[in-house]
């Protein structure tokens, strides 16, 4: 049971967030219940998704769309410019419907109009194959303006069962090694080429992702997921003329020789390594793995270090958004959620590192499946709340923004 | 499509080089703050286009905020033989990415290769007002008592 706005006795539908919130635009809060909810489509919406134009196959490291079965659309794009990362939620109990009414694809709920959405198109590369037969669809992701690659599918923290409790990776790499061949390790020309043959569209895109699950190693923690970050950065980087270029890492906490190694080998631009959940007692429980290795405390200092490296706008972390409120050992309230996160929130960013946050979508493939993220109002307010602590503290997070990832609410609200 | 249908003559004022135009925006405190902007056209679905050069600016956070919380803007155009316009409108969409951006994105870099281009902002036109002297003036005043200075109408001394 999660906690319930003060004044009524149930959470707060979409309308009624939006009537109570009219400082945030009914785009970002809309985007936020569609992530809760999830979305489905209508047929007359799926004859509008054509495999020539629009994004119908993607294969990320935490779902893949489109590899045999029927193609739907990868996610959507809102009239100002906002994503929604919507991906396959074949369960959703209740979601939005997209829908095609008199000559518009409009996001509806109860038959009830709310706004137009685009579907994501499809890249020049998607289609094209690298010359070592790899479809480059299968290589990189691409959202709107972000190259995604993860050179590495599988999460070490698995090994022993001690993965991130809401986390579907090890579940979805195995499903997809066994039913699409899905390898382990990328290979870095592959990506090379297909970063190559991305830039060739002019105008698409405007930043490089890197993302992996984290490879402990039997040595130095880590050492071998820098290694594997190093080797695809530097392929990736033959294709810049710039020493340096447009690019963020989502990677473990590495120690400051790595994170050191890192920026100079390479010409990564940005580092993020993701806390997940910002209060110590919740993390040990929902991340038992990164809680011993290298541990919650530490996980913090190594974030403070990048920015030494990288500079302050240059480093952040992510959360899952509402995961602190889960069953049993989350925080009781609301309330109680949102006052811890906020508080670290700030801690870190008065040390230079930002917070940005995902929603929660309890997933199939984790521990946290079967449970239920917190109110729309919840995640309202936490998108707030990381939006003021960044204003107070002079960061910016154009790093993360609403066109480089799209994925973050409260750096939506960022954008003005 | 656009609901408002701007008249053929003013879409063509509106694509013309030697029109000048502007538009009026809101800052977030209430005030007004005009930019020229020079790139203002109109597209064969009868919308406003203008793109915006920077990401950061000010008259982009304006437009976004105008998206975001319904605000009105205007564009003013004036033209080469002297007429002016006022069209009231509202942003319908950021194009940020997407085969539209991408003709804006070419066009530009084919004119000056230190481009910068951050968004297509299509608007929508609600209405529109001639602001031109002679019409404004006879819409404005016709019903009112005449403010006419008596020296206006003083017989002239003979001589
Ligand atoms: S560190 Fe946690 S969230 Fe990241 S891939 Fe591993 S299990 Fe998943």
């Amino acid at each position: 049971m999660h906690a319930l706005s003060e004044s009524s006795l149930r959470p707060l539908s979409y309308r009624e967030v939006v009537a109570k919130y009219p400082e945030v635009p009914h785009f970002i809060i809309l985007k936020i219940d569609v992530q809760r909810r999830g979305v489905t489509y209508t047929e007359a919406a799926l004859t509008q998704a054509d495999p020539a134009r629009h994004m119908l196959q993607a294969r990320s490291i935490f779902h893949s769309i489109g590899e045999k079965e029927s193609l739907v659309p990868i996610s959507l794009l809102l009239r100002d410019g906002t994503s929604i990362l919507s991906g396959p939620r074949p369960n959703a109990i209740d979601p939005y419907v997209v829908d095609f009414i008199d000559g518009r694809l409009v996001l509806t709920d109860h038959g009830e109009v709310l706004e137009e959405v685009e579907y994501w198109l499809k890249p020049d590369f998607h289609d094209r194959f690298t010359s070592s037969g790899k479809p480059m669809w299968q290589v990189a992701t691409p959202r709107p303006q972000r190259i995604d690659i993860n050179p590495y599918a599988y999460c070490h923290y698995w090994d022993d069962g001690k993965g991130c409790k809401y986390c579907n990776i090890a579940a979805h790499y195995n499903k997809e090694r066994r039913l699409n061949n899905k390898p382990l390790r990328l290979d870095p020309r592959d990506a090379y080429e297909t970063v190559r043959e991305a830039i060739r569209q002019p105008g698409r895109f405007l930043t490089v992702g890197l993302t992996c699950g984290s490879i402990l190693g039997e040595g130095e923690l880590f050492a071998e997921e820098v290694d594997i970050y190093i080797e695809t950065l530097q392929a990736i980087g033959e294709n810049f003329t710039t020493r340096r270029f447009p690019s963020q890492l989502v990677a473990s906490a590495f120690s400051l020789e790595q994170l050191q190694r890192i920026h100079e080998q390479t010409g990564l631009l940005t580092y993020t390594s993701d806390i997940e959940v910002l209060d110590e007692e919740k993390f040990n429980w929902i991340c038992p793995g990164k809680a011993v290795r290298p541990g919650y405390r530490e996980w913090k200092r190594r974030l403070v270090d990048a920015v030494g490296i990288f500079g302050r706008g240059y480093v952040n972390t992510g959360i899952v958004g509402g995961v602190e409120t889960a069953r049993p050992h989350g925080f009781a309230t609301e309330e109680d959620g949102l006052r811890a996160t906020l508080e670290e929130a700030e801690d870190l960013a008065s040390k230079g590192v930002s917070t940005v946050y995902c929603v929660w979508v309890p997933i199939t493939g984790s521990v946290f499946h079967k449970q239920q993220a917190p109110s729309l109002e919840y995640f309202v307010r936490l998108a707030k709340g990381l939006d003021s602590i960044r204003r107070y503290y002079g960061l910016l997070v154009d790093m993360d923004n609403y066109r480089i990832c799209g994925n973050h609410p409260d750096t939506d609200l960022s954008r003005i | 499509m656009s609901k408002y249908t701007l008249a053929a003559e003013i879409r063509e004022l509106l694509n013309r080089a030697d029109s000048v135009k502007t538009l009026a925006l809101l800052a977030e405190d209430g005030s007004p703050y005009v930019i020229f902007a020079p790139g203002l056209h109109v597209d064969d679905d009868g919308r406003l286009v203008y793109p915006e050069a920077f990401e950061h600016s000010q008259a982009n956070a304006h437009l976004v905020r105008s998206i975001w919380f319904d605000q009105p803007i205007t564009a003013a155009l004036l033209a080469a033989d002297g007429r002016s316009f006022q069209i009231f409108c509202k942003p319908y969409k950021a194009v940020i990415s997407g085969p539209v951006y991408e003709h804006y994105y070419r066009q530009k870099q084919q004119r000056n290769e230190n481009f910068s281009l951050s968004t297509i902002w299509l608007i929508d036109p609600l209405s529109i007002t001639e602001t031109s002297d002679a019409v404004r003036g006879v819409e404005s005043e016709s019903d009112r008592m005449p403010l006419l200075h008596l020296d206006r109408i003083a017989v002239k001394a003979v001589g």
